[in-house]
């Protein structure tokens, strides 16, 4: 059905990706400060406001999982950082598509910025919200290894696995309006089977449960090398693994179905 | 040079009932067929046929008025020429340069400042921010705002927002201009300077498409007519000529 001139025009767009990245760049960062605009703190209230959680359950949290604050509290914090970024971009990117429907039907803009919009916009959270981690680093003071800046890597693989997944999971739910709660629900569920709250080496059983959950090793990449916890080099082949999946499942997705889109918003 | 050539393009929009878009439906549907009983086949996808084998060229200098009842097809032919609407079936050739001067409001930001709003539309329209700096004061003096360009656009009269608009979306580069129903914009003197700019650019041997209900409109700025009726050509020639034949909607 998709003609070779819609193929072209798909792949163009994700030409433009890199090309043109300034602008679903700038987008994001119109976003953000459309939301803080007149207020005092700005952005900054969204560190404000994990930092106040992080505070809350990390000083109190870690007595039932038989850990002292000085090694639960970095260690939630960090996973819930990148939870966050996880939660909210699975969430967003499924109703993303539908929320952007009249730009679709009115401009020229790939269809794939709106993506990639909401994915930047998230990854700015994501980096205002580490500034919690440096600011609890001197009250906690963990031991940080040169290896820590791996973190940075996991995130970089997180970003590209996100990427794909998003254009996946926007695609379908602009088509089938049932998934979006139906994500919702995955996001819980996965909220629960992924090492945040507790420790994986806590697991009495189900441990080979945990190995299925894809989420799991997005997770260890990004939080394990900064709280110099150790990786294992199989978590990040299988995180490499997942991203490219996800890109190549999310660019063959976007290349098929990129016409019907603007007949479905 | 511009030129559109269409031959027999027929877009069909898929108006998806609640029941198609749900997973239970498919669900359920795929449960009745490994019954070996299919009650309901669950794809509840009607399609309108918004246009139906429209064929027509336009080259240089041509300016096409697109008349008919609302929903004829007008807008959604406009949307085709824009490449929003890829083709159900047909072909479509566009050589040269759009500006779409249809929606030129959506994503705007009312609170952020007239200069904030022209880069934000400008991304929108696809270009980066250095294209929109490059064109940011010729867009600003064309617009005659001034100062009130610092300050929120939520401030603004309607006129003034609309002046904004125009100047924004007049500013690329580009020799097809689609629009749906005329833009009068601003007082008397702002109006004129538009029209100025509009014939300027459909002048340098472009193409103008425009869908408008009003037949003063159309004798002004168009030199052909097309009416649609139902998704279908049912008349097109010179633009005084379409104007004047009655209606054939005994059929409809």
């Amino acid at each position: 059905m998709a003609s070779s001139i819609d193929t072209d025009r798909a792949l163009h767009d994700l030409g433009d990706v890199f090309f043109r990245s300034t602008i679903w760049s700038s987008l994001a960062h119109a976003d953000i400060r459309s939301k803080y605009r007149l207020s005092t703190f700005g952005s900054l209230w969204i560190t404000l406001t994990t930092g106040a959680l992080a505070l809350a359950i990390g000083l109190f949290y870690g007595q039932f999982f038989g850990q002292d604050i000085h090694s639960y509290l970095p260690y939630f914090t960090a996973s819930y950082i990148t939870w966050t970024f996880i939660a909210s971009v699975l969430g967003e990117a499924s109703v993303t598509l539908v929320g952007a429907g009249n730009l679709i039907k009115s401009s020229q803009m790939p269809i794939v910025f709106h993506i990639l919009r909401m994915l930047h916009r998230n990854l700015i959270i994501v980096l205002h919200n580490a500034i919690v981690l440096i600011a609890i680093w001197p009250f906690v003071r963990w031991s940080l290894h040169p290896s820590a800046v791996l973190s940075l890597a996991g995130l970089v693989l997180l970003y590209l696995f996100l990427v794909g997944t998003s254009a996946i999971i926007a695609i379908i739910c602009v088509r089938y309006r049932d998934v979006p709660p139906l994500i919702q629900v995955l996001i819980q569920f996965l909220f629960f089977l992924t090492p945040i709250i507790w420790y994986p080496e806590q697991l009495k059983f189900g441990a080979e449960f945990l190995k299925l959950n894809p989420m799991t090793y997005m997770l260890m990449i990004v939080r394990d090398p900064i709280l110099g916890r150790p990786v294992e080099i199989q978590t990040w082949i299988i995180a490499i693994g997942l991203s490219a999946a996800s890109l190549i499942a999310g660019s063959l997705m976007y290349v098929r179905f990129r016409r019907r889109i603007a007949y479905w918003v | 040079m511009p030129s559109i050539v269409l031959e027999n393009l027929t877009i069909d929009i898929p108006v998806l009932s609640i029941r198609a878009r749900s997973l239970r439906t498919i669900a359920v549907a795929k449960a009745r067929a490994i019954g070996g009983r299919i009650i309901d086949s669950g794809s509840h996808v009607s399609v309108v046929r918004a246009l139906d084998q429209i064929s027509f060229t336009l080259g240089r200098g041509d300016r096409l008025g697109l008349i008919g009842p609302n929903g004829a097809g007008k807008s959604t032919l406009i949307r085709v020429l824009a490449d929003i609407y890829a083709p159900s079936a047909g072909t479509i050739e566009r050589r040269g340069t759009l500006i779409p001067m249809f929606d030129i409001g959506i994503g705007f930001d009312p609170e952020a400042t007239g200069y904030e709003n022209i880069m934000l539309r400008g991304m929108m329209m696809g270009l980066t921010r250095r294209e929109i700096a490059a064109r940011t004061d010729e867009i600003a003096a064309f617009s005659e705002l001034g100062e009130y360009l610092d300050l929120p656009i939520r401030t603004y009269s309607a006129g003034m927002t609309l002046r904004l608009m125009f100047s924004i979306a007049t500013s690329v580069a580009g020799d097809i201009i689609l629009m749906d129903e005329w833009i009068s914009v601003g007082d008397e003197s702002f109006q004129s300077k538009a029209q100025r700019r509009m014939l300027e650019i459909t002048g340098k041997a472009g193409i103008l498409v425009i869908a408008s209900h009003d037949p003063n409109t159309l004798r002004q700025h168009c030199t052909l007519g097309m009416r649609l009726e139902k998704g279908r050509v049912v008349d097109f020639g010179p633009i005084e000529k379409v104007l004047s034949r009655p209606i054939l909607n005994a059929a409809v």
